[in-house]
């Protein structure tokens, strides 16, 4: 696909974001073709894919890939992200993962549960990367309509650093 | 299943199928899931850290995961799932048209009592150059009811 427009998610430096800041970044309601057409492209199960007959498929124990999950995760930080930018493309680049831990899919997400995401900055590690990035560490969770969390992980990502307060390497 | 699990010898490696990954899948996901300029376009991703056009690391846990589910399902055990990964480092971005496989072991479940059995996994993930791009260690839940209904499996 030819991207006309390429829009630059305009994170703040490594030195501006405040651990303890909580946000409720999203909400997501999933529905039977969307997790059905997760599974069939992108799932492990393959009896549980769209094929399958609807009369089939009424009585049967549908739930959410695992990865189903956290693609909404990341769908809607991406979106909020977005939604925090001023259409500044200076060329600073929020962070790439580096690793992920303590995930866990506490509970079954099925057709129709809303889920609400959320993420507290939880850690920063000073350390300087490449001589531009440092790690911010996140608490990430998702919450059912029945207050339920249903997932859970940290993850560490790169935030660049205010070049302005960075010696000449 | 208990006879298929023994069948998992503690420490001995298994190795996945390989996959290709195309540059319209990485496309199709990114816009889908993880709509960032690295996973999308050319020139911004050669000018980011990645340094060209890569995957999402989620699209990488999905594949692989699928790789390697399908390679437990060869040794007889029915569907599975993640339940937890205490961790996971995604070490090298995957390019356009490299070709992954993963290598991993599995710690049998000491409690094989159904419905469900849950099996420590460690795993690592390489490229066609022999690179590692990933790794992780996960603990996955086998239901014992998933893999042979269609029709009654509602629990």
């Amino acid at each position: 696909m030819q991207m006309t427009e390429v829009q630059y998610v305009r994170s703040r430096w490594f030195e501006d974001i405040p651990v303890g800041e909580f946000h409720v970044f999203g909400t997501h309601t999933f529905s039977e073709r969307d997790i059905l057409d997760f599974s069939s492209r992108y799932g492990s199960d393959h009896s549980q894919s769209a094929d399958i007959p609807r009369t089939a498929r009424i009585h049967r124990n549908i739930i959410a890939s695992e990865w189903h999950v956290v693609a909404i995760w990341m769908r809607l930080m991406v979106a909020y992200m977005n939604r925090l930018t001023t259409h500044i493309n200076d060329g600073r680049r929020n962070g790439a993962g580096v690793c992920i831990a303590n995930l866990g899919w506490l509970e079954p997400v099925r057709p129709g549960h809303t889920l609400t995401y959320t993420y507290e900055i939880t850690a920063k590690k000073p350390k300087l990367i490449r001589n531009k990035w440092s790690i911010i560490r996140s608490h990430n969770e998702a919450i059912n309509q029945y207050g339920e969390c249903v997932l859970t992980f940290d993850v560490d990502i790169l935030a660049e650093r205010n070049p302005a307060g960075l010696s000449p390497p | 299943m208990a006879s298929h699990w023994q069948s998992f010898k503690t420490g001995q490696i298994y190795t996945t199928e390989r996959h290709c990954v195309a540059r319209a899948d990485i496309l199709a996901f990114a816009e889908e899931f993880d709509p960032q300029p690295y996973h999308l376009d050319e020139s911004a991703a050669q000018a980011s850290i990645f340094g060209g056009l890569c995957a999402s690391g989620w699209q990488i846990c999905a594949l692989t995961t699928r790789l390697l589910i399908a390679r437990i399902k060869r040794e007889g055990i029915p569907a599975a799932r993640w339940l937890t990964l205490s961790s996971l480092h995604w070490n090298q971005p995957v390019f356009v048209d490299d070709t992954l496989h993963l290598q991993f072991i599995i710690a049998p479940p000491a409690d094989v009592s159904p419905p469900s059995l849950i099996a420590a996994c460690d795993f690592t993930g390489y490229n066609q150059d022999g690179i590692k791009i990933m790794r992780g260690s996960g603990q996955l839940i086998i239901d014992t009811h998933a893999s042979t209904h269609l029709g009654d499996a509602d629990d």
